[in-house]
C-alpha cells in the first residue's frame, strides 16, 4: 500500500528499532502566527525593511504544540483529550500531513484517512454520487475502488434514494453520514478522527462506533480526538491528555480520562502539569467487568429505571485489609450516583486472591445518553488507594421516549439540555380565580 | 505497510509516486471543475468554443481587415485561430489554476493530499475546453481545404512542452498566491500584455532578426509558431525556437515545482 502522508522536518536520525510503530511523533513543536491570515505583499515588504529591528521570535506567534512525543503501534487505538485550544486538532493535522511541524520528527506509515471534517470537498451543486467519487479520491481511492464500495457506502449512510440528487438538497445529517460512510470504507491503515463519532443520531453513532471496531479488528490504527470521554474510554486502550500544547499525561485510557476529569472539575484551574497517574502501583487489579440488566442478560444498553448489576472481577496482589470499593456512575457532566463501601461501612474484613464483587443499582433513573462507571478501591485508612479511580465500564440508556413520558415531537430538540437524572414526577396547576377590581 | 514508513521529508522520487497514487483525485477534481463550470450554464460546453471563436472574429475584423496585419499567406481567421487555441488554453489554465489553492482553502486545511493536484487539475480542465475548441478548429481546417499530414504528430511534443511550461508557471504562481494575494490580481494583466509579446495576432516574421532570441525566450512564442508551421504550413517546427521553449519550460517546471514543494507544508497554516 502506498505511504501517502508524511511530512515534517527531520531532526536526527530515524530510529528503526520499533518495527510496529505506525505513527511516530518525536519532540514535535508547532508554531503558528496568531493572525492566521496571509499578508499582502505591501506588508511583507514593509516587514522586510524593518527586519533588522525585529526580535528573533516575532511576538505575534504562539506555540500550539510543545515537545510532544507519541508512538502508536499498528492496530492500536489512542484517544486524545484536552480542553479547547490545547492542540488536539493541531496534532491530528500534523499526523495527517496537512501541516508540518516547526521542529521535531514525525513519521507515519500506510494509507491515512483523516476525518477532521466530514465531507470536506463536498460540492453542493454535485450529486451525492459525484461527491462520493470526489471524496473518495481525496482519501486516495481510485474511481474503480469507489465504484466497488458504492453500494456498501450508500447503505451505511442510508441515503439510497437521494444518491442522484444534488447535495444542496440533503439535510445536514445526511451529508455528514455520507461523509462518514465514505471515510469509514476507504480501507485506510490509519484513521484520524476528530469528534466525528458524535455525528448523527444516537443510532448512527452506535453504528459508526461499530464500524470503527470492525476496522480495528482488521488491523487499522486509530487516533481519536473527542470531548466525549466515554467514547474514548470505550474505544481506546491508551490516551494522551494535552494541556496548552504539552502532554500532561499519557497512559491507559481509563487513567488518563479519570485524571483529566478530576482536573477539569477542579474549577477551570489550568495546571501546567497533569497530576501523576499511577500505572502499576495498584495492589488490586480489575480483571473484567460485566453489566447485567433486570432480566439478567449481559448488555451495555439499558432502559430507563432498569436495574444495573455490575460484576467486577478483581485480583489482589496481596492480602488486603478492609478494602473499600466505590463504583461511581458518571455522565458527560460529572458524577451522578455511586455506591461506596467507604461511606456505607460495608467493607469486607479482608480480601485475597481473586474473585468477583457484585453491586446492583436498582431502577437507574437516567436520561438517554451514554454513561461510564468509575471504580476505585481505598485502603484501610480510607485515604490511600489500593486501586486508583479508573473507568471500568460503559453503558448507554436508550432513548425510548415514551418511558420518560416524552413525545417524539418535543424531545429531540431538547435532548442536549436534558438533565442526567429523571425521577418520577407529576405536574399540577392550582389555579385561583383572578381578583376582580 | 510498516515498511512504507518514510522519513519526514520525502525524497523527490516519492513526489512522482505520490502523484501517481493520487491520479484518481487529479482526474476527479478536473471533472468537478468542468461539471461545476457548465452545470447551470444554458450554453454548457459551447462556452469553450465561443471564447476563441469570438476573439477570432474580432481580431480578423480589426487586425486583418482594418490594420492589414500580415499572416504569412494564410487566411487570417485560420492564422489567428491556430494561435488563439493554444493561447486560450494557456491563459485559461493560469486564470483558474493560480487561485485554485486559495479557492480550495477548506480542503487544504482539512484533508491531506498532494497539493499540486489542485492547480494541475485546473490545467487539465482547461485542456478539456481546448479539446472541444480543437474540434471546431478541425472543422475549419477541413472547410479551408488545408492538407492534414503525418506531420501533425508534431503536435504531441508541442503540447507536452506547453503543458510543462504551463505547469511550471502555475505551480510557482499558485504557491506564491497563497502568501501574496497580489498575484491573482497581477496575472490577468500580465497575461494580456504577454499576448502581444507572443505571435498570436501577427507572425514571428515581423519580429526583427536581432530580437529573435529574446523574443523566443517566451516559450509560448516558439510553441505558437510551431503549431502554425505544423498545422497550417505542413512543415516541422523550427528547432531553435522549439528547443529554447523546451529548455525554458523545463527550467521553469523544475524551479516552480521545487518552490511549490518547499512551501506547501505551510499552505494549511497561512491560507
Amino acid at each position: 500500500m502506498p505511504g501517502i502522508a508524511t511530512s515534517g522536518v527531520s531532526k536526527g536520525s530515524l530510529p528503526t528499532s520499533s518495527k510496529e510503530a505506525v505513527i511516530t511523533v518525536e519532540n514535535v513543536w508547532k508554531r503558528y502566527r496568531r493572525r492566521g491570515v496571509s499578508r499582502a505583499l505591501r506588508e511583507e515588504l514593509t516587514a522586510w525593511f524593518r527586519r533588522p529591528f525585529r526580535a528573533p521570535e516575532p511576538p505575534d506567534t504562539f506555540w500550539a504544540l510543545r515537545d510532544v512525543s507519541l508512538r502508536v503501534a499498528q492496530g492500536e487505538a489512542v484517544g486524545i483529550v484536552g480542553p479547547n485550544g490545547s492542540g488536539k486538532t493541531t496534532l491530528l493535522k500534523l499526523v495527517a500531513g496537512i501541516s508540518r511541524p516547526t521542529q521535531g520528527r514525525l513519521a507515519v506509515g500506510g494509507r491515512i484517512a483523516s476525518l477532521i471534517e466530514l465531507g470536506a470537498g463536498f460540492h453542493p451543486e454535485l450529486t451525492g454520487r459525484e461527491n462520493l467519487f470526489l471524496n473518495g479520491a481525496l482519501l486516495g481511492l481510485s474511481r474503480r475502488e469507489v465504484r466497488r464500495r458504492l453500494d456498501e457506502i450508500v447503505a451505511f449512510a442510508e441515503v439510497q434514494e437521494f444518491l442522484d440528487l444534488p447535495l444542496k438538497r440533503y439535510s445536514s445529517g445526511m451529508a455528514v453520514r455520507l461523509g462518514f460512510a465514505i471515510a469509514a470504507h476507504a480501507d485506510s491503515d490509519v484513521l484520524l478522527l476528530d469528534e466525528v463519532l458524535s455525528v448523527g443520531d444516537a443510532r448512527f453513532q452506535q453504528k459508526s462506533l461499530g464500524r470503527m471496531r470492525e476496522l480495528r479488528a482488521r488491523g487499522a490504527t486509530i487516533v481519536l480526538v473527542s470531548h466525549n470521554l466515554p467514547t474514548i474510554g470505550l474505544f481506546c486502550e491508551r490516551a494522551v491528555w494535552l494541556q496548552r500544547g504539552e502532554v500532561a499525561s499519557c497512559g491507559s485510557a481509563g487513567e488518563v480520562i479519570e485524571a483529566y476529569q478530576r482536573e477539569a472539575m477542579r474549577g477551570d484551574g489550568r495546571p501546567d502539569k497533569g497530576p501523576a497517574v499511577a500505572r502499576d502501583g495498584d495492589l488490586l487489579a480489575v480483571e473484567g467487568v460485566r453489566l447485567l440488566n433486570s432480566a439478567g442478560e449481559e448488555t451495555r444498553d439499558f432502559r430507563y429505571r432498569e436495574d444495573l448489576r455490575v460484576y467486577l472481577a478483581y485480583a489482589c496482589r496481596e492480602r488486603l485489609v478492609r478494602p473499600a470499593f466505590t463504583l461511581t456512575v458518571r455522565g458527560g457532566e460529572g458524577r451522578i450516583f455511586q455506591a461506596s463501601m467507604l461511606l456505607e461501612g460495608t467493607r469486607p474484613d479482608c480480601l485475597e486472591g481473586s474473585g468477583e464483587v457484585e453491586c446492583t443499582f436498582r431502577g437507574i433513573p437516567l436520561a438517554p445518553g451514554s454513561y461510564h462507571i468509575v471504580g476505585s478501591v481505598r485502603a484501610e485508612d480510607g485515604v490511600g488507594y489500593l486501586m486508583l479511580p479508573r473507568v471500568v465500564g460503559y453503558f448507554t440508556v436508550a432513548a425510548d421516549l415514551s418511558t420518560y413520558g416524552w413525545t417524539s415531537e418535543t424531545a429531540p430538540a431538547c435532548l442536549p439540555e436534558v438533565a442526567p437524572v429523571i425521577v418520577p414526577h407529576e405536574w399540577r396547576f392550582h389555579t385561583r380565580p383572578r381578583a376582580s377590581a | 505497510m510498516t515498511a512504507d514508513t518514510r522519513e519526514t521529508v520525502p525524497p523527490p522520487a516519492s513526489y512522482w509516486r505520490e502523484l501517481v497514487a493520487y491520479r484518481g483525485l487529479l482526474w476527479t477534481l478536473a471533472l468537478r471543475e468542468i461539471r461545476v463550470r457548465y452545470k447551470q450554464a444554458v450554453l454548457g460546453a459551447a462556452w469553450a468554443v465561443l471564447q476563441p471563436v469570438l476573439l477570432m472574429v474580432v481580431f480578423t475584423l480589426f487586425f486583418s481587415k482594418l490594420l492589414h496585419v500580415p499572416s504569412d499567406g494564410i487566411p487570417y481567421p485560420l492564422f489567428v485561430f491556430s494561435a488563439l487555441l493554444p493561447w486560450t488554453f494557456f491563459a485559461n489554465s493560469l486564470a483558474s489554476a493560480i487561485p485554485s489553492l486559495t479557492n480550495n482553502a477548506h480542503l487544504i486545511t482539512k484533508v491531506y493530499f498532494p497539493r499540486e493536484v489542485l492547480p494541475l487539475a485546473s490545467v487539465l480542465a482547461a485542456g478539456f475546453d481546448f479539446c472541444i475548441a480543437g474540434i471546431v478548429f478541425l472543422g475549419m481546417l477541413l472547410s479551408y481545404d488545408v492538407n492534414l499530414t503525418v506531420g501533425l504528430l508534431w503536435l504531441l511534443p508541442l503540447l507536452v512542452i506547453q503543458v510543462g511550461f504551463t505547469a511550471g508557471i502555475v505551480l510557482l504562481l499558485a504557491a506564491l498566491n497563497v502568501s501574496y494575494r497580489d498575484v491573482r490580481h497581477a496575472v490577468p494583466l500580465l497575461v494580456q500584455l504577454l499576448m502581444f509579446a507572443t505571435p498570436v495576432i501577427y507572425p514571428v516574421s515581423v519580429v526583427p532578426e536581432r530580437f529573435r532570441f529574446w523574443y523566443l525566450l517566451n516559450p509560448m512564442g516558439g510553441l505558437i509558431e510551431g503549431y502554425r508551421r505544423v498545422v497550417l504550413h505542413g512543415v516541422p517546427p523550427e528547432f531553435f525556437g522549439l528547443g529554447l521553449a523546451a529548455l525554458v519550460s523545463l527550467l521553469l517546471l523544475v524551479a516552480g515545482y521545487s518552490y511549490f514543494r518547499r512551501v506547501e507544508g505551510e499552505f494549511a497554516d497561512v491560507i
